[in-house]
């Protein structure tokens, strides 16, 4: 095809108007074929067309449903940590004792739940609950003070929460733990004496 | 809290606020609370390492090697009185703690928490003091502890510093303390055969050889063979010394002039407190 250039040449603006030649269309409307296709043709969308069938439908991989499942699983889990996170913060505006004894074993329940999902999760996680746990099975939770509940709710939303938990929120969940005076190697000291 | 007042926390103290029962630890914590900082040194810390964690990875290998808790318990409760430190990290806590646990769940726990011991204890053991003094700056005290696979593996280093072809910084450190390591050589010649320990007799020789030929510093492994020595010239400087071994630190926190505080085994006694004027403690009679 040739090209005519419009005005000076050193504009470099070219055309696209053909200059010898004119082009034709080859097909009369937009669903008729042009004859220079040599394969057959059939139109699915009228009658005689093949039907789709299921079998021809791409199935989801067992890994990708793995990890739909796994993802699922991580949203129970985050929802069990936000009831956590919200019965901790009640427990620490309500004065009401009964009330408190409930939040206290909703809370303890859904510590246990998680420890059930504790393979959804990296080994840092489990970890984190492990010693959670410890440190508030033999606590009574009337004596509990409020930075000791607070330190509770920091370590379920700061740190069991994240989306991966890494060596520093281990640290730093022990560290709050420990400075609001709960003892996180309780389950490895020697055993009390009475 | 006294204002401008430090402690240093020997490795017996360490280990203790972090394996004793609830009573012994408080009774540590109040000690140390009415101080204005406490302190401790790299070779209390590469003894709590080789000691409370190099147990730890004892443990856990015995977890896997006997698949349960249970069974590593009947291990270690067979152990001979020389290893009995074993079962201060002790396992019987976590059953006590979840009663209604089963083996499987407890041989889990177990193993989470070994694994939590083994990857922060180092850190919690420097939150704990407060502060470090350079002091030796050994190289095992501060070599990272590797997890090569979860709950399994891990590699922790080594514990002699002739193994380190003079990488370890100890020998510097003797040489900088050459003249308190003349007065405690003094000091130790004249104690009476008969009160000196083994350990203090090793301290001795040590510092001998170290008079001899300054530079053998690291050929003999001090830290390993004699970090009570070395760990009192850690604290050389640091007045008040806590100790729960007083039978050679009341010598050597004698002539390095501190006061000696001794914590005892049982956590209703109260600690004992020897100042500097008090010598010679009556030559290892204290408890």
């Amino acid at each position: 095809m040739n090209f005519m250039v419009i005005g000076s040449e050193s504009s470099g603006a070219v055309s696209a108007t053909p200059v010898n030649r004119t082009l034709n269309k080859l097909t009369d409307s937009q669903e008729a074929r042009s004859s220079a296709y040599e394969t057959v043709y059939e139109k699915t969308a009228v009658g005689g067309g093949t039907v789709l069938r299921e079998e021809n439908r791409k199935r989801v991989a067992p890994a990708l449903q793995k990890v739909s499942e796994n993802i699922a699983a991580r949203e129970d889990i985050n929802r069990t940590l936000r009831q956590a996170v919200s019965a901790c913060k009640t427990l620490l505006e309500t004065e009401d004792s009964t009330e408190q004894d409930s939040l206290t074993i909703e809370l303890l329940e859904s510590l246990e739940d998680l420890w059930e999902q504790r393979d959804v999760r990296e080994p840092n996680w489990g970890d984190v609950l492990n010693v959670l746990q410890a440190v508030l099975a033999k606590a009574d939770f009337r004596s509990l003070r409020k930075p000791q509940i607070n330190a509770i709710k920091k370590v379920l939303s700061e740190c069991l929460l994240l989306g991966t938990v890494e060596d520093s929120d281990v640290e730093r969940s022990l560290n709050l733990l420990s400075e609001s005076g709960f003892d996180p190697w309780i389950g490895l000291s020697g055993p009390s004496e009475e | 809290m006294a204002e401008g007042s430090a402690i240093f926390l020997d490795t017996t103290i360490q280990i203790a606020r972090f394996l004793r029962e609830k009573k012994m630890k408080e009774r540590i914590k109040e000690r140390i609370s009415g101080y204005h900082i406490s302190v401790s040194s790299p070779v209390v810390q590469m003894e709590f390492k080789r000691r409370v964690l190099g147990d730890a990875l004892y443990l856990l290998r015995v977890i896997n090697n006997e698949g349960s808790y249970s069974g590593a318990r009947r291990v270690v409760e067979n152990l001979p009185a020389a290893h009995r430190r074993k079962e201060k990290i002790c396992l019987a806590m976590l059953s006590e703690i979840f009663e209604e646990a089963d083996d499987v769940e407890l041989t889990n726990r177990a193993k989470r928490y070994l694994r939590t011991l083994l990857k922060s204890g180092i850190q919690w053991f420097r939150n704990s003091v407060g502060h470090l003094v350079s002091g030796s700056a050994c190289y095992w005290a501060n070599y990272p502890i590797l997890e090569k696979k979860p709950y399994q593996r891990y590699e922790m280093g080594g514990k002699r510093c002739s193994e380190l072809n003079g990488l370890c910084p100890v020998v510097e450190f003797l040489k900088q303390k050459a003249d308190v390591c003349a007065r405690v050589l003094e000091f130790l010649r004249g104690i009476p055969a008969q009160h000196k320990t083994e350990d203090l007799l090793k301290a001795e020789n040590f510092l001998l050889g170290l008079v001899d030929n300054p530079a053998s510093g690291a050929e003999n492994d001090p830290c390993l063979t004699v970090g009570d020595l070395i760990i009192a010239l850690e604290s050389d400087g640091i007045p008040h010394f806590y100790t729960m071994n007083y039978r050679d630190s009341q010598f050597l926190c004698n002539v390095l002039n501190q006061t000696l505080i001794v914590r005892h085994n049982k956590p209703e006694r109260e600690d004992s407190i020897y100042s500097p004027e008090d010598k010679p403690w009556n030559f290892g009679a204290t408890e």
